[in-house]
Order: C-alpha cells, then sequence, then structure tokens
C-alpha cells in the first residue's frame, strides 16, 4: 500500500518536468531582456501614490519584472527608475504614433504574469519587433538624457571637469594658436544617457545567440538616432558682431523626430543571417584598442545580410531574422489581434485604406455624431478658448 | 490636449538645456572679467601709491586679462599699443597739427592689413572687438594732443595703462583719457556699489539666455520671413544689450563710471529706445552711446570746417573701417546712413507740412508745430514712423542670423547679399520711395 504515493509523487514530478521541458520548447524566452517594458504602465496615474506626489511609486508586480542588475541600476540612481517609466511609456506612445495606420498598430495587453506587454509577436524575429526594441532602447537614451540635463537623476551631475579637455580640438585652430573653445555646460548629458541605456536595456542580451545579436544591434541602432540627432549649436557675442564670447549648447532632437527616423529604418530593414564563421568580425570603431574594454565586447559583431547582393547593414540601421507574420486574422499564438474592428478610411489606397487594413473583408459604415472642440481662438496669454462642437463623422469598421 | 502639452514640455526642455551651458559660459566669462576688475579697484582704493603706479597696475592687470582672454593673440594689442605709442613720439618731433589724422590713417590701415594678410579669420572675428576699442583710444589720445589738452606728451605707462585698462579693453565701452585718469582716484564705495555690478550682472545673462534661447525659439521658423527677420535681428539686438551690460559690469567693478554717490552714470545703449525706437536718428545714437559719441568728437567735428556732407560721409566711413574691411559691415553702415538721412528730411518735410511734432529726434523743449506730441495725429504718424524704423532694424539686422562658422570666421558678400534678396531689398526700395516723395514735397 507505500506505492500510489510514491506514484503520486514521480507523477507529479514528472508532470513537472514535463511541463517544464514543454515551455521551454514552445517559448524559446527570446525577449528575456525586453521585460521590463512593462514600466511603461507604471507611470500611469492609478499606480501613483496619492500621498507623495511626484515620487514615482513603483507596483511590485513592475518591479518584478526587473532584472536583478536594472533593479540594482535603478538603486545606484535614485530617480532614473521614473525617467525609464517615461521613456518607456514615450516608446509606446511613439510605436503607437508610427504605427496607428498598419495592420500592427503596436498595440499593448496587460503585461502581468510575465507576458509581454507587446504580446508574443515580440518570440519573432520579425520586423516589427525589430522596431519595438530599437525605439524603447531610444526611449529610454532620450528621457534619460533629459531628466539629467533637468537634474532629476542624482547621480548624473553636470560634471564640469570635462570642461577643460578640450573636446573639439582642430589642428587648424591648434596650428594658428587660438586658444581653443571649450565645451562648458552639462556636456554629458547624452553621454550618461547612451551609457545608462546600454546597461539597463541591454542587460539580458548577451549576444551569444542570433536572436539576442539582433536585439543588441537594434538597441543600439535606437541609441545612435537619438545621439546623432543631438545638435551642438553655438553663437557668438562680442562688440559689433565679433566674437569674443562664445556660447554653446546642446539641443536633444524631440522624440518625435527620432520616431520618424526609425520609421524610416523600419521600412527599409534588412533581413540578416550569422557571418559564415563563428568568429567575431573586426568593428572599425573599435580597432584600436580591441581588449581594453572587454565588456563592450558585445557590441563588435557585424550581421551579414541575408541576400548577399544587400549592402550590410550599418550601426543605424534596423536588422531582423525572420519574416513578418500576417497581421489579418487573429492568431493567438503569435498574440495578434488581427485587423477586426480596426477603423479604416475607405479613401485611400495605402495601408490605411479599407481594403488593406481590412485584409478584403469588407468593412462597415456607420455614421455618428461627435462632440469637439472647434473654434479654438487664443487669448493673450496664453490660453486657448474654444467651443464644442457637434459634428457628424462617418466611421469606417473593418468587419 | 496631449499634444500641447509634449509640445509646452519638449520647448521647456529645450529652453533648460539652452539656458543652463548658456549662463554657464556667460559666468565663467564674467568671472576672470569682475575679479581682474576687482583687483585693480581693491589695489587703487586700500594701497596709496602715485598716479603712475596706479597706470602700472592698470597695465599688468588688463594685460593679463587679454592674454587670459584672448591668448596669444592679445601680441596684437600690445603691437598696436607700442606701434603706435612710438608714432605719436616720433611724430610730435616735427608736427603739432596733424598727429590725428596720421595716427588715424595709420592705425585704420594698421587694422586693415592685419584683418587682410597677417591674422586668420578665426581670430580676427575674436579679436576685433578689442583691437576697435584699442584703435578708438589711440585716435582720441592722438587728437586730443592736437588740440592741446594735455599739458605733456603722455608717458608709456599711462598710454599703456589707459589703451590696455583691464575696465574696457575687452568689451568696451571706449572713455577718454581725462575720464580713465579721473576714475583711477579713490571713490566712495557703499552697499550700492555691489547693487549695481549683481544687478548689471543679472541683466547681462538675462539677455544672453534671450539671445541664445529664448528669443530664436519664440517665433516659429515656418511663420512669414518678416517675421523671421524681425526675431534674428532681434537676437542679434540682444547680444548687442548682452554685451553692452556686461561692459557696464566690467566697468563698476573696477570703480570707473561712479559718481561720487556711488551712483553708477555709465551709459552704454537703450534697450527700449532701440526695441520700440522713434526712428533710426535715435536708434544710431542709442546703439552705442560712447562710440556715438567718440565719433561725433573726433570724426565729426574734426571734419566739420569741410562742410556737412564730408564730415557725414567721414564720420560713416571711418565707423566702417574701424569694424573691418568688411562688404556686410559697410553695407549695413551705408545703408542706415541712407536711411536715416532720407528719414530725418523726409520726417522734416511731413512735420512742416501737417505740422506735427514727428520730427527723427523729439523737440527739445516745447515744440512749434501746431499739434503737439500727444495730439493724435502726432501719436499716429510717430507710430507709423516706428513701425517702419521696427522693419528697419529687421532688414539690417537679419545679416547677423548666420551658421556659427560664419559667425565665426566673418561674414562674406553672398550672405549679405542672399539675406536681403531673399526680403526683396524691401528697405532700399522703401527709402527710395521716400526719398522720391520727399523730393516731391
Amino acid at each position: 500500500m507505500a506505492g500510489p504515493p510514491i506514484d503520486m509523487k514521480w507523477l507529479c514530478y514528472i508532470v513537472i518536468i514535463m511541463c517544464l521541458r514543454c515551455e521551454a520548447a514552445n517559448k524559446p524566452r527570446r525577449g528575456r531582456g525586453s521585460m521590463w517594458w512593462g514600466i511603461a504602465k507604471a507611470g500611469e496615474p492609478n499606480t501613483l501614490s496619492p500621498l507623495s506626489p511626484g515620487v514615482l511609486y513603483m507596483d511590485p508586480a513592475v518591479h518584478a519584472t526587473l532584472r536583478r542588475k536594472q533593479r540594482r541600476l535603478a538603486r545606484e540612481n535614485p530617480g532614473v527608475l521614473a525617467a525609464v517609466a517615461k521613456g518607456a511609456s514615450m516608446a509606446v506612445a511613439e510605436c503607437q504614433h508610427q504605427f496607428k495606420y498598419r495592420r500592427w498598430n503596436c498595440s499593448t495587453r496587460n503585461f502581468l504574469r510575465g507576458k509581454n506587454m507587446f504580446g508574443k509577436i515580440v518570440d519573432r524575429g520579425c520586423r516589427e519587433t525589430a522596431f519595438l526594441y530599437a525605439i524603447t532602447s531610444a526611449g529610454v537614451t532620450h528621457a534619460v538624457s533629459r531628466a539629467c540635463a533637468e537634474g532629476a537623476i542624482e547621480s548624473c551631475t553636470c560634471d564640469y571637469s570635462h570642461v577643460d579637455r578640450a573636446p573639439h580640438r582642430s589642428r587648424a585652430a591648434t596650428a594658428a594658436n587660438v586658444r581653443v573653445w571649450k565645451w562648458g555646460g552639462c556636456s554629458d548629458n547624452i553621454g550618461f544617457g547612451f551609457k545608462f541605456s546600454r546597461e539597463f536595456v541591454d542587460t539580458g542580451e548577451r549576444g551569444k545567440t542570433l536572436r539576442e545579436k539582433m536585439n543588441l544591434h537594434n538597441n543600439e541602432a535606437g541609441r545612435m538616432h537619438v545621439q546623432t540627432e543631438m545638435r551642438q549649436e553655438c553663437k557668438c557675442h562680442g562688440m559689433s558682431g565679433s566674437c569674443t564670447v562664445k556660447t554653446c549648447w546642446m539641443r536633444l532632437p524631440s522624440f518625435r523626430s527620432v520616431g520618424d527616423a526609425l520609421k524610416d529604418r523600419f521600412d527599409g530593414a534588412s533581413r540578416v543571417m550569422m557571418p559564415n564563421t563563428e568568429v567575431e568580425a573586426p568593428v572599425q570603431r573599435n580597432d584600436a584598442a580591441p581588449h581594453r574594454v572587454p565588456r563592450r565586447d558585445r557590441y563588435r559583431f557585424q550581421l551579414r545580410p541575408h541576400n548577399p547582393d544587400h549592402k550590410t547593414p550599418g550601426v543605424k540601421d534596423l536588422v531582423y531574422l525572420e519574416s513578418s507574420p500576417g497581421f489579418c486574422e487573429k492568431n493567438p499564438r503569435l498574440g495578434i489581434p488581427g485587423t477586426h474592428g480596426r477603423t479604416c478610411n475607405d479613401t485611400s489606397i495605402g495601408v490605411d485604406g479599407c481594403d488593406l487594413m481590412c485584409c478584403g473583408r469588407g468593412y462597415r459604415t456607420e455614421t455618428m455624431f461627435v462632440v469637439e472642440r472647434c473654434n479654438c481662438t487664443f487669448h493673450w496669454c496664453c490660453d486657448v478658448k474654444c467651443k464644442l462642437c457637434r459634428t457628424e463623422k462617418v466611421v469606417h469598421t473593418c468587419l | 490636449m496631449e499634444e500641447d502639452e509634449e509640445y509646452i514640455e519638449n520647448t521647456w526642455t529645450y529652453v533648460t538645456l539652452c539656458g543652463e551651458p548658456t549662463l554657464y559660459e556667460g559666468l565663467r566669462f564674467a568671472k576672470d572679467l569682475v575679479l581682474a576688475n576687482l583687483c585693480l579697484r581693491f589695489l587703487i582704493q586700500y594701497i596709496p601709491m602715485p598716479q603712475n603706479v596706479r597706470h602700472s597696475v592698470s597695465l599688468v592687470l588688463g594685460s593679463f586679462l587679454l592674454y587670459f582672454n584672448i591668448g596669444p593673440a592679445s601680441v596684437w594689442t600690445v603691437g598696436i599699443t607700442v606701434g603706435s605709442y612710438v608714432l605719436i613720439t616720433f611724430l610730435s618731433m616735427f608736427t603739432k597739427r596733424y598727429r590725428g589724422l596720421i595716427v588715424s590713417i595709420c592705425v585704420i590701415l594698421f587694422l586693415l592689413l592685419c584683418e587682410v594678410y597677417v591674422v586668420n579669420p578665426k581670430m580676427w572675428q575674436q579679436i576685433r572687438g578689442v583691437q576697435m576699442i584699442a584703435a578708438m583710444k589711440i585716435i582720441s589720445v592722438a587728437i586730443e594732443l592736437d588740440r592741446d589738452l594735455f599739458k605733456q606728451m603722455l608717458n608709456p605707462i599711462e598710454f599703456g595703462g589707459y589703451i590696455v585698462c583691464p575696465a574696457n579693453c575687452i568689451l568696451g565701452p571706449w572713455i577718454s583719457f581725462h575720464t580713465y585718469n579721473q576714475y583711477l582716484d579713490i571713490k566712495f564705495l557703499s552697499k550700492r556699489w555691489i547693487k549695481i555690478i549683481l544687478c548689471n550682472l543679472c541683466l547681462s545673462m538675462m539677455f544672453l539666455v534671450l539671445s541664445n534661447c529664448i528669443v530664436p525659439w519664440y517665433i516659429d521658423d515656418d511663420v512669414t520671413k518678416w517675421l523671421v527677420a524681425y526675431r534674428d535681428a532681434q537676437a542679434f539686438r540682444m547680444s548687442h544689450y548682452f554685451v553692452s551690460s556686461m561692459s557696464i559690469v566690467s566697468m563698476t567693478s573696477a570703480g570707473f563710471g561712479l559718481t561720487n554717490d556711488c551712483h553708477s552714470e555709465l551709459q552704454v545703449t537703450k534697450p527700449f529706445f532701440i526695441e520700440l525706437p522713434r526712428s533710426l536718428v535715435q536708434v544710431v545714437i542709442f546703439w552705442n552711446i560712447p562710440m556715438h559719441q567718440w565719433l561725433k568728437n573726433y570724426v565729426f567735428k574734426t571734419c566739420q570746417p569741410y562742410g556737412q556732407f564730408i564730415a557725414i560721409f567721414t564720420t560713416y566711413t571711418v565707423s566702417s573701417l574701424l569694424h573691418g574691411l568688411n562688404f556686410q559691415f559697410s553695407a549695413v553702415l551705408l545703408s542706415i546712413g541712407t536711411f536715416s538721412y532720407v528719414e530725418y528730411n523726409f520726417r522734416y518735410k511731413v512735420a512742416s507740412a501737417l505740422e506735427v511734432c514727428c520730427l527723427a529726434n523729439p523737440c527739445v523743449k516745447q515744440c512749434e508745430h501746431k499739434y503737439k506730441k500727444n495730439s493724435f495725429l502726432a501719436v499716429f504718424v510717430n507710430t507709423l514712423f516706428s513701425l517702419i524704423t521696427m522693419m528697419h532694424l529687421a532688414y539690417l539686422g537679419v545679416m547677423f542670423e548666420a551658421s556659427f562658422s560664419l559667425q565665426e570666421s566673418g561674414y562674406s558678400y553672398f550672405h549679405t547679399i542672399n539675406k536681403w534678396e531673399n526680403l526683396n531689398f524691401f528697405s532700399h526700395g522703401l527709402a527710395v520711395f521716400m526719398y522720391v516723395i520727399y523730393l516731391m514735397m
């Protein structure tokens, strides 16, 4: 009679092991580095503590989605979590703006219970995933740089000791013995944002598998877009237009322009595969000191285009591994909601047109009355007054 | 709604991202200037010493300040000082009448040669203001020598101390040797003194931030070209106000320009009279008051015996040559000259025809016109003229908005013509039109 309990126990073990294996087989957990995206929802009003305005109260469930290193980073840099949350929600909003009129519209769902905020699409290495990685990493870089400039992150102070290093020393100027103009001000904001984003966003991606390389590349591309669009602007002051005093400052790009640029790269994204040899090809930018910064090594790889006739993807290009699934029909396996019930434009022949959006299923036309603001006038200063108008609108929705 | 918030947030970020480094740079620049001048003041104030030692203190501190600000390029300032002193002493042996003329020509030639052959453009743009101030001081000394305003020839220390005086060798304003000598005396200093310095420092920082960050942002790029021109010109004017109030800071911290009861008697520019101008003539006067006085005293009055036209023409030529051999400055200054001449005469005719108080300069006492300055007609006509002046200012000031590389290395001919072509040479056309009407009236 001692048999059954033992059997039960074994059975349980077997079931559990089977399940784990099942899970391991079905869900390769490719999006392991992207669980922090859930933080975007933390910035929403209902999760903000009413008692301490301004201090971001972190939902424990959100906190649980962060990896250990990310939690450490958040602890070490007080105030940074709010910036990350802001960057993530900015990225989500920008993604939804960019893909408003496409079949895949960057929809998000409840992120808890260990699921990815953008759904299972992240498990595929397709273009959409590439965009998600790039925009979120760009969002973090942007928001952290900005918070840094505004002084919201304590550990990121304006390090004025950098001032005297004269980064822009040009040979012509040195030859002419002009005292080279030295950068003042918070030059390191973007540097901090960039480095922080590498640490925080790229935590889970070790760069071992092809998919991890893809994620790393796209994360880096997002950051590069923020960095290169950052412009230095200068102005001269002095008696009658001379240049006795020079003042320079950095201009952070608007996130919309970053989103636009990334959307362009999305349209021209390149499909890649691993180089023939597993040996990492040397990348030009770190050639000088190949072994000095071992941590950066994971960024030193070159992806090869799937079609050998195409050129190799650059630092700012987005890369993907497999073609996108169809987004027309509901596909629970990939977490695709389908385009049922989406509004479309009956006159457009583009992707937002009803023909393409509804995938030929046809659409329903309804007339509804909408109350919206209209006849807005600007009152000096600074107030905009509007009337409420009731307008008739024709809405087309996909069947 | 969300878009609005995002917009406000973005612009706010822009202003902070721009404002902080701007303020930092501005204050860093002010630091050296104020420190050197406070040093000068405290040495003069608390250590009893003969006048010549004071001059040498000024000479030493000024040289240090110059070196720290413009680096090895300060050689050129030292060069012009030494060279002109040698020239003046040499000339004094032969003549007592033409020193002013010869020295002026030599100094201006030296500046032009420096610009064209010797100094590279970037460096020239950096030291141009300093050289201009030095040249103005040298010429004023030479002319005053001719006018017998000195008991004896200046000794080298007095001369050097005057030229590289830290209070005004970098940003101006020009002051005459006698004023400088007077200011080197012990002054009554009170809390007011610190207050004046701080007030002007704040004012200058405000103008700096306005010029760099706020003015370029508050009008969008995609509005009409005239508004954009107005904005760019205004940013340039703000930059000028910054330089002017900063020069007051440096003067005041050296204890210069203070009356006996510790009030500031300095006035370099009048922003209100330029932003809301009565006429172009007034703008020219209030743009840089010391420079205006210098031109009037040493150039205009010297040339007056040769006739009004020659006097005016020489004044504008000298003023544009002092700015260097640059098409843009010559064009802008010549245009200002013509516009203000036309405006002056046109308004004179209008005033007598309509019997309105609307002359280019406000009437000194009771005006003799039928409609006084508060009458409706006078206000209306003056407003109209001041709008025209604002437009002229936008038209003339838009030149100075340029890419940084151009600002740094000097404006080109094509840049000037492009900017004006963009505005269809409108102000020039308007001036011609007004002149034709003036001739017909």
